[in-house]
């Protein structure tokens, strides 16, 4: 489990955090009906990571766009808006792929369009 | 310097219950083996560090020219990346801050979430989690944009910005 205090990660029986000694509880079991549970919240990823990664790599503006959605990810998590987070978070993932996919399909056309230059540059 | 200020802003968030519940590295591919994809990941990085080190971007002709800048001839946020990087491997960090400003500031927090998932991953664990606040976000995309107008100003400070 998780210290609550400072993130660090304990054995599942622990009392203490080996980290900084805070007191470990159990994880509480999850309530049936709650949608806002954590369980919930932390099948959320915000694709920051991804959208930086397509912003710096890609050239193309479709990272900004992911960056946009991650930062409404963490936003409407902090509001408590789970499912306007999962929306976000899945319109994260997406921009991010198409900026990816994008930035690989600019680079095949790069490399037929010198492959074809050079044969045209052999002909002549 | 950009890191540390990240860093600072997070830690008092960490009290929080909601800090642990988002992911710093989430996973594409849920259905493939956590490892193999570390794995995969490793060798991946390692191959394009490896390409990087050895094919300079400024002469080999292999890597693709930024189609923004092919198409607009201004650079965009991401140009002077792979220069940049070929540099660092190098050890010339000068010549990459040079080159984009912005890469070499991520760095540390893409080099985290990177060995972060890779060791997380080959261990058989699940990668550390930190919620992120939106603000930081929105002002990273404020930071991103800023570096896109001004690294296009060919007024003197900067120009320094341009690749």
């Amino acid at each position: 489990m998780f210290c609550t205090k400072c993130g660090k990660e304990n054995d599942a029986g622990a009392t203490h955090c080996i980290a900084c000694g805070e007191v470990l509880t159990a994880p509480q079991p999850q309530a049936v009906s709650g949608a806002a549970g954590p369980a919930h919240v932390s099948k959320v990823p915000n694709y920051l990571v991804q959208a930086i990664l397509v912003t710096i790599f890609c050239c193309l503006p479709f990272g900004i766009v992911a960056i946009v959605f991650a930062a409404q990810v963490n936003g409407k998590l902090q509001a408590g808006d789970i499912n306007g987070a999962m929306e976000s978070s899945r319109k994260a993932k997406m921009w991010s792929w198409i900026g990816f996919g994008s930035g690989i399909a600019v680079l095949l056309i790069y490399v037929v369009l010198v492959f074809l230059i050079g044969i045209g540059s052999q002909l002549q | 310097m950009w890191f540390s200020f990240f860093l600072s802003v997070l830690a008092p968030n960490c009290n929080n219950r909601i800090m642990r519940t988002d992911q710093i590295s989430p996973d594409f591919f849920p259905s493939v083996n956590r490892w193999a994809k570390s794995l995969t990941l490793l060798v991946v990085v390692c191959g394009a560090a490896g390409t990087l080190y050895f094919l300079s971007p400024n002469d080999s002709g292999v890597y693709p020219p930024c189609p923004f800048n092919a198409l607009t001839d201004l650079h965009c946020p991401g140009c002077g990346t792979l220069r940049g990087l070929h540099e660092l491997l190098h050890g010339h960090i000068g010549n990459a801050l040079g080159l984009n400003l912005l890469m070499v500031l991520s760095l540390p927090f893409i080099g985290y979430s990177f060995v972060n998932y890779i060791v997380a991953g080959i261990r058989g664990r699940p990668a550390r989690k930190i919620f992120i606040r939106s603000w930081i976000i929105w002002a990273l995309l404020g930071i991103v944009m800023l570096f896109w107008i001004l690294r296009n100003l060919p007024v003197y400070p900067f120009v320094f910005l341009a690749p």
